[in-house]
């Protein structure tokens, strides 16, 4: 590679102000889109196109991507501060996120999931600057054979999420599976749980699903009280702007988990199939994993806000290698910005590498700057954000309802969801008051159909020897390893703080699974 | 904890921070009502796929079911026997009843009259009366939000909040007396009285997907440049996806005949129609047609790594069969594929459930060798030299790559590759619903032709890579007429083909 075309790129990027100015204008956008539920970065393209119409292929590119490498950062905020998840890459973020801001570390959780989701940004759009000479065979190297281990290992997460609530988060997990499937079956045809309600034709929509679990159940929580009663206290959350550097310096102390989460991000990110859903959810578990033994986890740890942020952000740089190279988008928002790209006149394929190489060392460069100036951006005003929270929770609870039923139709415009969606939270804030690990859920929810898919697929391919190939029995390996060392913690941690008969059942439950 | 207890169900309504229930009492505590809920869920989604679903649909929802109705009578076991009113986190009614009531009086608003009309009311009564803020801050907070709504949603990116169920029947009830009486005037009335009609007025135009992709391009720079051939008329975009196209082609079937709602979805419901599909509500036969803008004939492509370069290879029974994938069973997609393989007798394999760009990777893989899909869709693969095409379905003969007709021998055969003809042939169409006023359809036909005639149109549309072949509504009508004109043995034919699976 030419270190010259390298730096040359970035400086023309700096020093056109076109360019800067388009890039400037796009970061506030791409915040907008994050932080309003069910907006997210692929509306964001489908609303922007009308804008790059005539634009030159370089700047409606660079504008379009700074605006969509940065959209999760933007989601970063409700999340941990509210409780409200935007989109369903963030989802992961509450888990650990949300119980931080809860216990007077707001600063700190957003500091440390801004500066994460920054620097996995960037370190995504690296790995791709890194993988161009050997891109081709290592996308074709996933098929389904893999993905459906790499599915079933994803799930297999729910043991290390649910902690010592094992038994309860089996059985959501499952739900979210059961979930999963409604909709057509794309192996026989056959409509699965749709009970002749055309809006469940297309499945159950995962944010419709985050907002239910989590949104709704958060707000109850803060609405709930008896007639006359006083309004519950909002938690403290105020901040200092030094706290909010505190975590973004957490990312340093971290920084093995934070490259090695933001690496695996991207990798996800880059298998066209599995879904950039997981890629948080993946990352997450591989924290979870990592800090085995840790009591705070999914109580309040740093390390389960940094890991989910790089995943998050560093799936979009990865999403774009075979977009780019081979014109097979990596998933839905990344196959508008195909149309999009082609639009500006900017064909994908591999001879894009040879005929624009300046092209896309620009792009790369586009998105590491997008994020920088996104995260710096926010790190700086995020001291004035915690004014939403000083909002009485009286008048936030209804407004943050209206938003939430709004991401949900937005979603996929089926008035009906509204009606699934006050069903769910019913479960959800059940689950919430019990504690029950709802991330289970959703783990269910993206992972089970693309096992189930990957799995027909294998059988139809391959016959049931694909069991026998050699990767099916090398991660057949590592499933049971991860499985039997979360069971062998969940049991010990069971036993440890055994206060309650509920606890005890992770003991009992192990021996089902 | 202790053996004998009385039956579950005694004394719902839990108690908080209570730490120790009575002992030998069973409570209906929210983790039971939960643990319950789960297992009759799981239950009874085992007992529905099991009964419902062939074997193939039905193995996973049994095994996942199964596990889940097992874990949950486990859990419910231990929570009765734990016999532990909960923590301080358990649920309780006297607080939350109120506020998840207040959770449906939003949605039911909202369904009811509209985002616009109900999110502002509801605030503001629950505000006012819940919460006790004064009037001024519950108006001006529920008009903030309100304003915010509309003017960044509706008016600034041009996406449609939902207007509510009720509020589309009153504006019906509202309306109809008037348009009543203008549709008698104009109803003889001549091209002058049909272009009096739609000025001033709103066309909405629905595109059966979600923006972005093909339809919507084609759909919204169809509304765009009509709008410009019919001064006065505003065109709006709005986007109904679901259930493959079927929920925007019945919205627009159902819509009112007075030529201000048209529309475009996917040709591929010919089948939908065909094999009467639940859910289908439409007849094409009697539908408005407007035209189409675009051929997309269907093709056999084979991958480089196959090594087939011939159809002579495909045809050979003697040979393993060569293994082609589809998309999910039952879409247009697999249809075109599933048909045009047993018209033409090919030896091949299918394997269903390659959505969107996975095919074209598994190609690359070399894990399938080939597909039959609409050209427009692999013109990329083979240009990069992956791939070719063998053989092509419907559209002109005599172009570089061979005809399938031929190769069908049966007149049944040649009935089903005519059916994928048909598809091909009118792609991207604009439709209303049954019963347009003769002249307003005839205004609408001439407009659409203008438009897709207007050389902006013709630019616009090569820059986004999109072919323009159009064809007026009337020619349209004939094709899609013809098509659904299947004798019963093609019929039958293509029940068999549908049903068979792989």
């Amino acid at each position: 590679m030419d270190p010259h075309l390298i730096f040359a790129t970035l400086v023309h990027l700096i020093v056109t102000p076109k360019l800067l100015g388009l890039m400037l204008l796009a970061v506030p956008l791409g915040i907008f889109f994050g932080c309003v539920p069910g907006l997210g970065g692929k509306l964001g393209i489908v609303l922007l196109i009308p804008f790059v119409y005539g634009m030159s292929p370089l700047a409606g590119a660079v504008f379009l991507l700074s605006m969509h490498s940065i959209v999760h950062t933007g989601g970063v905020v409700p999340s941990i501060l509210l409780g409200v998840p935007t989109n369903g890459p963030e989802a992961p973020l509450l888990v650990d996120g949300y119980p931080m801001a809860q216990n007077g570390q707001a600063g700190r959780a957003l500091g440390a999931s801004l500066g994460a989701a920054g620097i996995g940004g960037m370190i995504g759009v690296v790995c791709l600057a890194l993988i161009l000479p050997v891109i081709q065979p290592f996308v074709l190297s996933f098929g389904p054979v893999d993905f459906f281990w790499l599915a079933i290992i994803g799930i297999t997460l729910v043991s290390a999420v649910a902690g010592e609530m094992l038994v309860q988060g089996l059985i959501v997990g499952l739900f979210g599976w059961l979930v999963g499937m409604i909709g057509l079956d794309p192996v026989t045809g056959v409509q699965r749980y749709t009970f002749h309600q055309l809006f469940l034709w297309d499945g159950f929509d995962v944010i419709s699903g985050v907002l239910a679990l989590y949104a709704l159940p958060e707000m109850m929580q803060l609405g709930r009280r008896t007639r006359g009663a006083a309004p519950p206290q909002a938690p403290n959350v105020k901040y200092t702007f030094a706290e909010v550097w505190g975590g973004v310096a957490e990312n340093l102390r971290h920084w093995v988990l934070t490259v090695t989460t933001a690496v695996m991000g991207t990798f996800i990110g880059m298998i066209p199939g599995l879904g950039g859903e997981a890629a948080g959810w993946m990352c997450y578990g591989f924290a979870a994993s990592r800090y085995r033994g840790r009591k705070d986890f999914g109580k309040g740890a740093v390390e389960g806000v940094i890991a989910p942020s790089t995943g998050m952000n560093a799936k979009e740089g990865g999403g774009l290698l075979p977009t780019l190279f081979f014109g097979v988008p990596a998933g839905s928002g990344m196959a508008i910005m195909l149309g999009a790209l082609i639009m500006l006149g900017i064909q994908p394929g591999p001879m894009i590498v040879v005929k624009h190489l300046p092209l896309v060392w620009s792009l790369i460069w586009a998105i590491v700057l997008s994020n920088l100036i996104c995260t710096t951006v926010l790190v700086f005003i995020s001291k004035h954000m915690s004014a939403i929270t000083q909002v009485r929770t009286d008048v936030l609870v209804p407004i943050v309802l209206v938003f939430a039923m709004l991401g949900t139709y937005l979603a996929n415009d089926h008035w009906q969801s509204l009606v699934v969606f006050a069903g769910m939270g019913a479960i959800g804030y059940v689950m919430r008051r019990n504690r029950w690990p709802r991330p289970c859920f959703i783990i269910g929810l993206v992972l089970g159909p693309t096992a189930e898919v990957s799995f027909h697929k294998a059988m139809a391919l391959y016959g049931a020897e694909f069991l026998l190939q050699r990767t099916s029995i090398v991660m057949m390996a590592i499933v049971a390893l991860s499985l039997a060392l979360n069971l062998s913690r969940s049991r010990r941690r069971g036993v440890d703080d055994g206060h309650g008969g509920v606890t005890g059942i992770s003991s009992t439950g192990s021996g089902v699974s | 904890m202790d053996g004998d207890s009385l039956p579950g169900g005694r004394g719902a309504g839990t108690e908080p921070r209570k730490a120790q229930a009575p002992l030998g009492r069973m409570r209906l505590t929210s983790t039971v009502a939960l643990s319950l809920t789960f297992l009759v869920v799981f239950a009874s989604a085992a007992i529905v796929a099991a009964l419902d679903y062939p074997r193939a649909a039905a193995e996973m929802p049994l095994v996942v079911c199964g596990f889940g109705a097992l874990l949950s009578l486990l859990q419910l076991i231990v929570e009765l026997r734990a016999s532990r009113a909960g923590g301080e986190d358990a649920v309780d009614l006297g607080k939350d009843i109120p506020i998840y009531l207040w959770v449906w009086a939003f949605v039911v608003g909202v369904v009811a009259f509209g985002f616009v009309v109900a999110a502002p009311v509801v605030l503001f009564v629950y505000l006012f009366f819940r919460s006790r803020e004064s009037w001024w801050l519950s108006l001006l907070l529920s008009l903030t939000v309100v304003a915010f709504l509309y003017g960044v949603f509706q008016v600034g990116m041009g996406v449609p909040l939902f207007e509510g169920l009720l509020t589309e029947q009153i504006d019906n009830a509202l309306t109809s007396g008037t348009e009543a009486a203008n549709t008698t005037a104009a109803g003889r009335g001549s091209q002058a009285s049909a272009q009096a009609f739609f000025r001033g007025k709103t066309i909405t135009y629905i595109v059966a997907t979600s923006p972005g992709g093909g339809y919507d391009t084609y759909g919204r720079l169809v509304a765009r440049y009509m709008s410009k051939y019919l001064p006065g008329t505003k065109i709006i975009v709005r986007n109904l996806p679901g259930a493959g196209h079927v929920i925007g082609a019945d919205t627009i079937y159902a819509a009112k005949p007075d030529g201000l709602t048209i529309g475009t979805f996917n040709t591929g419901l010919i089948y939908m129609q065909l094999l009467r599909a639940p859910g289908v509500r439409f007849d094409l036969t009697k539908m408005s047609w407007i035209g189409k803008a675009a051929s997309d004939p269907r093709v056999l492509v084979m991958s480089r790594k196959s090594g087939i370069t011939n159809v002579r290879q495909l045809l050979d029974p003697s040979k393993p069969p060569t293994i082609l994938f589809a998309a999910g069973m039952g879409s247009a997609g697999y249809l075109d594929t599933r048909l045009a393989a047993v018209a033409i007798h090919l030896n091949v394999r299918l394997i269903p459930g390659y959505g969107g760009s996975e095919g074209a990777m598994s190609m690359l893989r070399g894990e399938t060798e080939g597909t039959i899909g609409s050209e427009s869709s692999y013109a990329q693969f083979v240009q990069q030299g992956e791939g070719l095409y063998l053989l092509q379905f419907g559209g002109p003969r005599g172009g570089p790559i061979p005809h399938a007709m031929p190769f069908a021998a049966t007149p049944d055969a040649k009935k089903l590759l005519s059916l994928i003809a048909a598809e091909s042939e009118v792609s991207r169409l604009t439709a209303g619903p049954p019963g347009i006023p003769a002249d307003r359809l005839e205004l609408l036909r001439r407009v659409y032709l203008k438009a897709l005639a207007d050389p902006g149109f013709q630019a616009q549309a090569r820059k986004m890579d999109a072919p323009v072949e159009p064809m007026g509504g009337r020619q349209v009508q004939e094709v899609i007429d013809q098509a659904l004109q299947l004798p019963p043995s093609s019929l039958r034919l293509l029940r068999q083909a549908v049903g068979v699976g792989t």
